[in-house]
Order: structure tokens, then C-alpha cells, then sequence
């Protein structure tokens, strides 16, 4: 065993000089930490003031569920100007969701469906999903699948009521990204279809894309559809029961590592976060790749548009969200949201990105 | 004396760190986040005076303690993630039995990897291994003596046949 001993001490020495530091992990590091300082700062003063106040006034006041501390990344400092805030919600949100009036928030937890107005949960259904959208007054939301359900399902969920209209179940499969489009509901399964629901019915078609699909995003009659595995996106045309496929190769075009995650499409073209080469896929409508941007974070999980910005959360190590001037494709700013941004949605004034390892929300809001 | 800044502290003891979460996770993505993890954990607290020798000690227990929950966080990402591929091995480079080693690691059960690399890597007493897991010493003997007989059979050279 002394033998044994010794050389798994040679080993382990040996198998621990493969890490190495990178020299921009400090800066990150240094930064988080200055962040974390300030929120627990002002939650420890709103803290005093809630005692003091009870003591003085016995008044009953709740602390400000949102801080209010500007968090601004200083990569662009000049550029444009963001202000960010903090939104508990008391468990780890997974996916967002925006209509006309609301937020919608699965959460991991508690299997939530939470519904947010004015930056206040109003009301929690049941929900849970890996993923979701809203349209039309339902709630559309995608789980199971993954080893604790054996089979998935898409449910439609009233967004007044909170009532599940409709229930589609995918027997032994594992549903991941769903979109709403005229077409039909679009849903990603990780087995490899992508499947097209009728919204009030039962039905659906299935068209074959590949194993390891995860995102969908749909829009004027294209649907784009990740494969990360593969380093695909697959455009998807639709025409009534008809449809054309076309894989997009992204490693083909780097020649290295690509996963393309999240996606959103707007004004004709097509933005899709890639963690693997750290970047950002524009592509146009016909899936060709007008750019690849850089400098959107060391992780790019998702994309979202609104007004003139496109937004990118980067998961894991910077936990930032990067600002792309939609026209330009300029990286304009990038601020700090909490920890683990993953899914985030825009609105004509700013994004919502869920901080899935924090139980909170940061909103950033831009002039 | 003066206390030591942030960045002071991440000097001296990232390169330290950084290997030991490599140890325990066994992918170096993973590693720099979870060393990264550690530190923030660590200072974010503001007014927290920490003198220079005693860091290394508590950061090293909340490595360990951030890699037994990674798991869990695992689970959540890949629910976010689902489907990204697995990071690649480092390219093979000559040294078969260090690789050996390394893939036989994360073979271990988690405590047992943990319980190995804090006894022949951080060189720390059964006591200390055990004070750092939040367990007993008879604990730490069973999890070291079980792992090794798992490493050995991984390895599988005659010298220890």
C-alpha cells in the first residue's frame, strides 16, 4: 500500500498541474465579489431601516423588494448608460416569458408558475417547465422527460384563470423549447423531433430533425431549431402540411467547438447564443451567417430582442448581460446580472433575465 | 499589520485552489468556476477580516463543500443546457497513467474522491480530512481505505498486483 500511496501522490500532483489560471478569472473575480458586497450592503442598511422604523414609528414596512444599485460591467463604460435591478422571487427561476402585461417565471423548486406585474408576484400556478411561452391569453410551457417523469408534456395554462386547457403528453420523451407562431405551437424534443401542436387540439406532426434538439424559435413561417450537439441549427420551413429542412453546420464555419443554445428572430434575422465558442451567430433569413460576434460573455445561453437592443446572458463565470445595438450589431455595454443568467426576454425598454442560481430576477432597463 | 486586500488573497491562493477544485471535479471548466465560487463566497461578505493563514484553510473547506453541492447545480443547468456536449479530455500527451488516474477518479464515489484528494493531495491528517468533510476519523478511514481499493484495481499495474 506505502507503494500505492505514493504513487497516487505523484499522480495526483501530476494530473493537478493540467490546471492553469487564465489571467482575465481574477478581473471576473474581483468583480463578483464587489457586486456581492454592494447588494449586501444595501440589503443590510433596508435591514436597520426596517428596525429602526419599527421601533420608532411601529409602523410595519417592508424592505423594497428590488435594490436599487446601478451595476454597470466597465468593458464599455462610455457607451450607453444601464441601469439594472434585482428582482426576488424566492426560488430558482429556469424559464421567462413576457405578453403585453406580465412576466411569466417557471421556477425549479417549487414547480412554479409564477406571474409577475409591476415587478410584484401576483399570482403562482403550478408550473415548473424547462421552457415556455405565452400568447393568446395561455401560458405554454414544456417538461418532464428527464428521469423524475418518464414521459413530457406541453400544457397550455389560462393566464386568467390559471386552469390547464390543454395537455399534450410525449410518451417517453424529454420536450425542451417551445415556441407560438400562426403556424402552430413548436416544440423542441431532446429525442430529435420537432414537433407542431395545434393549438385546442390534440394533434400535432412531427418533423425529423436529429437527436439532442433544444431550442426553438419560430417567425414568418421559418422555425429555427438548436442542436447543440452537433453544432447545428436547423431552419425549418413551413407551408401549411408541407415542410423544408436545412441543417446550418456552425463548427464548419469556425472550424472548432460550437453549441448553439438559445435563439431569438427579429427584424429578418436570426441571433443565437453559442457557450462553446463564446459568441453570438447572426444569421439572415434565408440561414446564412451574416456575422459571429464576440465579446458577449465567457458563456452565451440565450438571446432576446426588443426595441433597438439584442441581449445575451452569459451563464456561468461572468454572469453578465451583454447590449448589441440591433442595427449596428455593436456591443454597446455589457451589465452584471446574479448569479447564473440563463433565459432572459425583452420589451421595448429593456430585458428580464433569470439569475437560475440566485432566486432572483435582474431587470435592466436602457434610456 | 495591514489585512491583505481581495486581490491579494486571490494571489496567493487561486493556483492553489484552482488545482485542488481540478482534483475534485475532474474537468477544468468546472474547476475555474467552482474556484471562482469559492472566492466569492469568501469575501463577498463585507467587514470580514480574514488573516492570511486561515484562508487558505477555510477556502479550501468551501471548495470541497461548493464541489459536493455541484451536483446538484449540475442537475439544474443541464435542465437549462440540455444537451451540450461534454467537454473533451485534455489532449493525451505520453503520460497514459496520469490519465489513468484522473478517469479513475471520477469513478469514486464523490466522498471517496474528496476523502483521497484532501488525504495524498492536500496532505492533511485524518483528522483534518475529516474536520474539513464534516465527518469522524473511522469515517475518513473507511471512504481513503475503500477509494484506494478502487484506484488500485482501475490502475491495474503490476507493481501493486
Amino acid at each position: 500500500m506505502p507503494d500505492l500511496e505514493r504513487e497516487i501522490r505523484n499522480q495526483l500532483e501530476r494530473v493537478a498541474d493540467e490546471a492553469r489560471l487564465h489571467p482575465e478569472h481574477e478581473a471576473h473575480t474581483l468583480r463578483r465579489i464587489r457586486r456581492r458586497r454592494k447588494n449586501s450592503a444595501v440589503l443590510g442598511s433596508a435591514l436597520a431601516l426596517v428596525f429602526v422604523g419599527g421601533l420608532a414609528a411601529l409602523v410595519v414596512w417592508q424592505p423594497p423588494a428590488r435594490d436599487e444599485v446601478p451595476r454597470q460591467d466597465d468593458r464599455h463604460p462610455h457607451q450607453l448608460q444601464v441601469e439594472t435591478q434585482t428582482l426576488a422571487v424566492g426560488d430558482q427561476p429556469i424559464a421567462l416569458a413576457l405578453d403585453d402585461s406580465s412576466l411569466w417565471v417557471t421556477t425549479g423548486r417549487d414547480r412554479a408558475l409564477l406571474r409577475i406585474t409591476d415587478g410584484r408576484v401576483e399570482r403562482s400556478f403550478a408550473g415548473g417547465g424547462v421552457a415556455l411561452d405565452v400568447e393568446d391569453g395561455r401560458v405554454w410551457q414544456t417538461r418532464g422527460g428527464d428521469g423524475g417523469e418518464p414521459d413530457g408534456e406541453l400544457t397550455a395554462t389560462n393566464t386568467r384563470t390559471g386552469e390547464v386547457v390543454q395537455r399534450v403528453t410525449f410518451v417517453g420523451e424529454s420536450p425542451y423549447g417551445v415556441d407560438v407562431a400562426p403556424e402552430g405551437v413548436f416544440v423542441a424534443l431532446n429525442g430529435g423531433d420537432l414537433a407542431r401542436v395545434h393549438p385546442g387540439g390534440d394533434e400535432y406532426m412531427r418533423i425529423s430533425l436529429g437527436r439532442g434538439l433544444t431550442n426553438v424559435v419560430a417567425a414568418d413561417g421559418t422555425v429555427w431549431v438548436s442542436q447543440p450537439t452537433e453544432g447545428v441549427v436547423w431552419r425549418v420551413v413551413v407551408k401549411g402540411g408541407d415542410y423544408e429542412t436545412r441543417p446550418i453546420d456552425l463548427r464548419e464555419q469556425l472550424d472548432g467547438q460550437s453549441c448553439p443554445q438559445g435563439s431569438a428572430a427579429y427584424r429578418d434575422l436570426v441571433w443565437i447564443a453559442d457557450p462553446c465558442s463564446a459568441s453570438l451567430w447572426v444569421l439572415n433569413g434565408s440561414g446564412d451567417v451574416v456575422e459571429r460576434i464576440s465579446d458577449v460573455g465567457a458563456k452565451p445561453a440565450d438571446v432576446a430582442a426588443g426595441g433597438r437592443y439584442v441581449y445575451v446572458s452569459s451563464f456561468r463565470r461572468d454572469h453578465v448581460v451583454t447590449i448589441i445595438d440591433q442595427k449596428t450589431r455593436q456591443v454597446l455595454a455589457s451589465a452584471e446580472a446574479g448569479e447564473g443568467p440563463s433565459s432572459i426576454v425583452a420589451d421595448a425598454t429593456g430585458a428580464w433575465v433569470a439569475n437560475s442560481e440566485e432566486q432572483s430576477l435582474t431587470r435592466i432597463t436602457l434610456p | 499589520m495591514e489585512s491583505p486586500t481581495a486581490s491579494d488573497l486571490y494571489r496567493a491562493h487561486a493556483p492553489g485552489a484552482l488545482r485542488l477544485a481540478y482534483l475534485l471535479t475532474g474537468e477544468i471548466e468546472s474547476a475555474h468556476d467552482l474556484m471562482q465560487d469559492a472566492f466569492v463566497k469568501m469575501l463577498a461578505r463585507p467587514h470580514v477580516l480574514l488573516r492570511d493563514e486561515a484562508f487558505g484553510a477555510y477556502l479550501r473547506v468551501t471548495i470541497v463543500n461548493l464541489s459536493r453541492s455541484r451536483w446538484r447545480r449540475m442537475r439544474l443547468e443541464q435542465r437549462w443546457a440540455r444537451g451540450l456536449p461534454q467537454e473533451p479530455p485534455p489532449e493525451a500527451d505520453g503520460y497514459e497513467q496520469r490519465d489513468l488516474l484522473r478517469r479513475a477518479l471520477q469513478t469514486l464515489p464523490e466522498r471517496q474522491r474528496v476523502a483521497i484528494v484532501l488525504r495524498y493531495f492536500e496532505d492533511l491528517t485524518e483528522q483534518e480530512t475529516a474536520d474539513a468533510m464534516g465527518t469522524s476519523v473511522p469515517a475518513i478511514k473507511s471512504l481513503v481505505q475503500r477509494g484506494m481499493e478502487t484506484l488500485r484495481t482501475h490502475l491495474k499495474d503490476e507493481r501493486y498486483a
